[in-house]
């Protein structure tokens, strides 16, 4: 599935989406709230689900060159997090879907 | 499903057999406790990386009724023990939590 | 109220930090002069003459309890009134401004500035007396800490300089083209708001460097985890990036309080942190570990009580890896 796909089956929220990431498959996942567990990952261009929402979950993106964020559970990102996602060039979506179910819906 | 079917049909690793005729009829992902507490529903396996002690008694308050501990994490003794006592059932695997949540997901469809 | 000339969100991390960490106990002079109620402001004078005192505590018997103070405006009206014969306990100052040993030194600033004496006694839990404290002492005090500071501050650029100076030697070319660099940084303890922005000003220092994406990644993740452990576990500290055509070396300093057992501390899965530090996404027992993993070389040192030392090695192509591990043994 591509991203648009990943946008549109789980109702996302799109804080800030780079141009070029709508068409491209999503392929690597890693879903969790531990960024250490993220900074452990050595795929490239990850799609990151998680339901912290703090600014330390886009200095970890950006440690691990992700390519988008997907903050479940209805959280609404804080103002300067849009903005660390616009000058890093991360994707930044969220949906009302708890992780569990937005992982179900990458892997269908 | 069924909690034995985490061991059977998905092949974790059994740490605390907990009921495991007991019915899953959903999953919750996460590694924050309060989360847990605050969102997932009875009935259900918690998919997490935090083997802790806590982590049990987090289920036991919600009414889940098995854990699985992802990237292999160590399952310390107290957790062990703990799991016991309540009877929540423990699982380990290797795979992280996305691979986790997409599998048993495949499971209950 | 003039304040003090001083500010948090602009004045030096030292300076914030030192006027913050020292407390009245640290500067109070424990020698002083005392007197007894009975005593006759004539000899407190001839006592204020004979130790250069501008003013004397007035106890009772324990001399440790303040019952009053006299200072030369005192005894300068007595000699005017013709009272200085008379006893210290008729004339002396009974409601007496006094500091406690516990508070932060810019307390006793702000009351030098409000009151204009030139001493103030000082008081420990028990309210006796712990001594005395002055401007001069103030004055003082300060001067030598900043001394101390800004002298740790030049070694440690020294250090840094001659480190680039021994691993730059070999390639002049490098540094003829401006590929190496020094970076220092400092990190706040428990400040999670600027958390992760010196490994993120790295990532880009190195990517305008043309460094390969894959070396980058590995040095942000080793940065980033001894970053946060500063601002979680450590009292502060300061992060020094040595970047030269062969290699980034990271040397993270903290100010303690040190690691109890650092065996233990590299164990996957080991954390002290509090939820507090959990619900921020970290403590999960794998930062000094993965950024280890990452490292080409990893030495640590640390004990309770002391200063944490971590230098981080990544090198950024092969060849050198092997040359530099040579030469290591």
């Amino acid at each position: 599935m591509t991203f648009k796909d990943l946008i549109e089956k789980n109702n996302c929220k799109v804080y800030h989406l780079e141009p070029k990431l709508e068409n491209q498959q999503v392929v690597n996942v890693i879903a969790g709230d531990l960024m250490s567990e993220v900074l452990v990952e050595d795929e490239e261009n990850l799609l990151l689900i998680t339901s912290l929402n703090s600014e330390q979950v886009l200095n970890t993106a950006n440690i691990v060159d992700a390519a988008c964020v997907l903050l479940v559970n209805g959280k609404i990102p804080q103002a300067p997090m849009v903005k660390m996602a616009q000058n890093f060039g991360i994707s930044l979506l969220s949906t009302s879907l708890p992780m569990f179910e937005a992982c179900k819906s990458i892997d269908n | 499903m069924k909690v034995s079917d985490l061991k059977t049909k998905l092949n974790y690793e059994e740490v605390c057999a907990g009921d495991s005729d007991a019915d899953i009829r959903s999953g919750y992902t996460s590694d924050l406790l309060s989360d847990v507490m605050g969102n997932a529903l009875d009935d259900s396996v918690l998919i997490t990386i935090q083997a802790h002690k806590n982590t049990i008694a987090v289920a036991t308050l919600v009414g889940m009724a098995a854990v699985v501990i992802c990237n292999n994490r160590e399952v310390p003794q107290d957790m062990i023990d703990a799991a016991n006592d309540e009877e929540v059932a423990v699982f380990r695997t290797g795979k992280n939590q996305f691979a986790v949540s997409c599998e048993i997901g495949a499971l209950l469809n | 109220m003039r304040t003090i000339p001083f500010s948090e969100g602009k004045s030096p991390l030292v300076l914030v930090d030192l006027i913050h960490s020292t407390r009245v106990k640290d500067v109070v002079q424990s020698e002083y002069c005392t007197a007894k109620k009975a005593d006759t402001l004539y000899d407190i004078q001839v006592l204020m003459k004979e130790h250069h005192v501008g003013g004397v505590l007035i106890t009772d018997k324990t001399g440790k309890r303040l019952l009053g103070i006299l200072t030369v405006a005192n005894i300068m009206r007595a000699f005017e009134e013709g009272t200085i014969q008379e006893t210290a306990g008729l004339h002396m100052t009974k409601n007496v401004v006094t500091l406690d040993a516990e508070m932060p030194l810019s307390f006793a600033v702000e009351m030098f500035d409000k009151y204009s004496f030139n001493m103030l006694p000082v008081l420990n839990d028990e309210k006796l007396i712990a001594g005395v404290i002055t401007p001069r002492d103030i004055i003082m005090y300060l001067l030598s800490s900043m001394n101390e500071e800004v002298a740790k501050l030049e070694e440690s650029v020294k250090q840094a300089q001659s480190l680039i100076d021994k691993t730059a030697g070999a390639d002049l070319e490098g540094f003829a083209q401006n590929k190496s660099r020094v970076l220092r940084y400092v990190t706040i303890r428990n400040d999670f708001n600027t958390a992760g922005k010196i490994s993120n000003e790295i990532k880009t220092v190195l990517k305008n460097m043309g460094i390969d994406k894959k070396i980058i990644r590995r040095i942000s993740v080793a940065a980033y985890e001894l970053e946060i452990n500063q601002v979680v576990h450590s009292y502060g500290g300061e992060m020094i990036f040595i970047i030269t055509p062969e290699k980034v070396e990271i040397l993270a300093h903290d100010k303690g309080p040190g690691i109890e057992d650092v065996d233990k501390a590299m164990k996957e899965g080991f954390s002290t942190a509090t939820d507090w530090v959990r619900s921020l996404g970290f403590g999960a027992g794998m930062g000094l570990p993965n950024s280890k993993r990452v490292s080409d070389l990893f030495i640590i040192n640390s004990a309770k009580g002391q200063p944490t030392d971590v230098r981080a090695v990544i090198f950024l192509d092969d060849k050198n890896k092997e040359k530099d591990a040579n030469e290591s043994q």
